[in-house]
């Protein structure tokens, strides 16, 4: 697949295209640390550059998606350039959230003993001591994909996801942690259950977080649940 | 003048789409929207409507409606048996219905989905942008979800009916049962050797039942070689095609996500899209893969066509 090369901040990146409206953005050296997708997502976004709608962050490459088709590589990669050196923006002001969550509502507690080795309390005390990087959001409106996960406690996904998973659900895959906002099918293994939502369609923008933020978890018990889960409901 | 009808069955999956919502990507919201843009924007010219107002998006077992109130509509895509108080009448033209009459539209016999537009201002609010329903979170377009018994959908016009228009001939799609969609390639395309990739290109694939709006999969003998790669959650638009290591393609349409976990050996020309929304079981799949710089070129094409017949 034909590429371009691009330096942002002395770091390069590698052009090429995902669609006849969308690019494709990836750092040349191998394990880039995402603070580097997170930062380049905020130069981005600063920058004036015609046509673009939609910035997607992933692990280690950022989409752009454009409303025109695109023009030949060499071109939008310059535009790029440009736009980025008009730019002149700073690092984005990453945001600090902390998450209660009810352990005692997990669903596969029995499955992430097992695996991990470890005893429920353990395994509790390693999710709500790390310190997490919202590394992006998808498959479902508001899904957290948390980066930071203590390796001790990684799990792998459910052979057969669930149907049905609660609003709110906290969850381990693999080396990852994630929050489902939304009710939704899904292959987690369930450790608890967060009465915040990070995704409401009435609020601009509607997602409360933004990837790049900094995540932590603090445990609340099945009653303090219940009154933030109802409190919510009455604002 | 406010005018509505009632909705006396909405079929297996009738909502309301327009182009879909751009900019929220990010937080994985997906694009949404009409699965057929060619027969959504025919339909909403038939209305004389503007061409990216909101519609409804039926799906292989039509639907019926009463109107309480004279509209002019369009309707376009999947053929199928269409009634107005059990008297025929043609899709891909101007219809216009007096109130208290009841429109049919009979399960699909060639196609997936039929469009209905209605002249007029929808009483619908646009939600980040769009019409557009959003299944997965349950919001936009009608309460967020699928039309059902029983619902009215109001819209505001006060114009006379609009002319009579047909769409022209060569417009309308023909249907086959076999089709060859373009491709282009994908980031992970040279994850295929070559004998792979020509074989990829070579095999004939049928539709799985559980395809959606937010993607089609793809059954047949092909089997992958990619292995040991590990790939990591990366950006897909609609149109890509993931190869999970089964081997059974899944093209991601417009209700998908925003990154996947899969290798994206190639993606659907935008223009080739539209026919991807009207597959069903029974048609067989191919693909040809074409450049970048050809796939743009059919992309003018089309808004080309689009721009003509609104001008």
């Amino acid at each position: 697949m034909m590429s371009i090369s691009l330096q942002i901040n002395g770091i390069d990146w590698q052009v090429s295209a995902l669609g006849e409206k969308a690019l494709l953005m990836k750092p040349k050296k191998a394990a880039a640390p995402l603070s580097l997708i997170h930062e380049t997502v905020g130069f981005l976004e600063n920058a004036n550059i015609t046509g673009l709608t939609d910035i997607i962050p992933a692990y280690n490459s950022i989409a752009l998606v454009f409303n025109r088709l695109l023009q030949d590589l060499d071109s939008e990669t310059e535009k790029l350039g440009s736009g980025l050196k008009g730019s002149g923006v700073g690092k984005r002001s990453v945001k600090k959230h902390r998450i209660p969550v009810c352990y005692e509502l997990g669903l596969d507690w029995g499955t992430v003993e097992e695996h991990t080795g470890l005893e429920r309390e353990a395994i509790i005390n390693k999710h709500a001591a790390a310190k997490y990087v919202l590394a992006m959001m998808g498959f479902i409106p508001g899904f957290l994909y948390l980066d930071g996960l203590d390796a001790k406690i990684s799990c792998p996904r459910k052979a057969n996801p669930r149907t049905k998973i609660p609003a709110g659900s906290v969850g381990i895959a693999g080396a990852q942690t994630g929050v489902y906002s939304l009710e939704s099918p899904g292959g987690w293994q369930i450790i608890g259950r967060t009465p915040d939502s990070f995704f409401d369609i009435n609020k601009e923008p509607p997602c409360s977080v933004e990837p790049g933020d900094h995540i932590e978890f603090y445990e609340i018990t099945e009653a303090q649940f219940e009154e933030l889960s109802s409190s919510k409901e009455r604002s | 003048m406010k005018r509505s009808l009632e909705v006396l069955d909405g079929g297996l999956q009738t909502t309301v789409q327009d182009m879909g919502r751009v900019g929220f990507r990010k937080y994985g919201v997906p694009v949404s929207g009409v699965m057929d843009e060619h027969s959504y924007r025919l339909a909403n010219w038939l209305a004389g409507n503007p061409s990216e107002a909101p519609v409804l998006e039926l799906t292989l077992q039509g639907g019926s409606f009463k109107f309480h109130s004279d509209a002019t509509i369009g309707i376009t895509g999947a053929e199928a048996e269409i009634d107005v108080n059990g008297n025929p009448v043609q899709p891909n033209k101007t219809i216009n219905i007096n109130s208290g009459e009841v429109l049919n539209i009979g399960r699909v016999k060639n196609g997936c989905r039929i469009y209905v537009s209605i002249a007029g201002q929808w009483d619908i609010e646009k939600v980040m942008g769009s019409f557009s329903t959003c299944l997965v979170a349950k919001f936009g377009g009608f309460e967020g979800r699928a039309l059902n018994k029983g619902d009215r959908l109001t819209w505001t016009s006060q114009k006379k009916p609009t002319e009579i228009r047909s769409v022209p001939k060569k417009l309308i799609p023909h249907y086959a049962a076999r089709q060859t969609i373009k491709i282009i390639e994908g980031p992970e395309w040279d994850w295929l050797n070559e004998a792979k990739k020509a074989d990829f290109l070579a095999t004939d694939f049928s539709l799985s039942s559980h395809s959606n709006r937010m993607g089609i999969r793809l059954k047949s003998s092909f089997v992958s070689d990619i292995k040991g790669e590990e790939m990591i959650s990366s950006p897909v638009v609609p149109g890509t095609i993931q190869l999970p290591s089964d081997g059974a393609p899944i093209i991601l349409m417009k209700d998908g996500q925003s990154v996947g976990g899969y290798p994206r050996i190639g993606k659907v020309v935008d223009a080739d899209l539209w026919r991807l929304g009207q597959v069903w079981t029974w048609n067989e799949i191919n693909f040809n893969l074409i450049s970048l710089e050809e796939a743009k070129e059919l992309s003018k094409y089309y808004s080309e066509i689009w721009d003509k017949l609104n001008s």
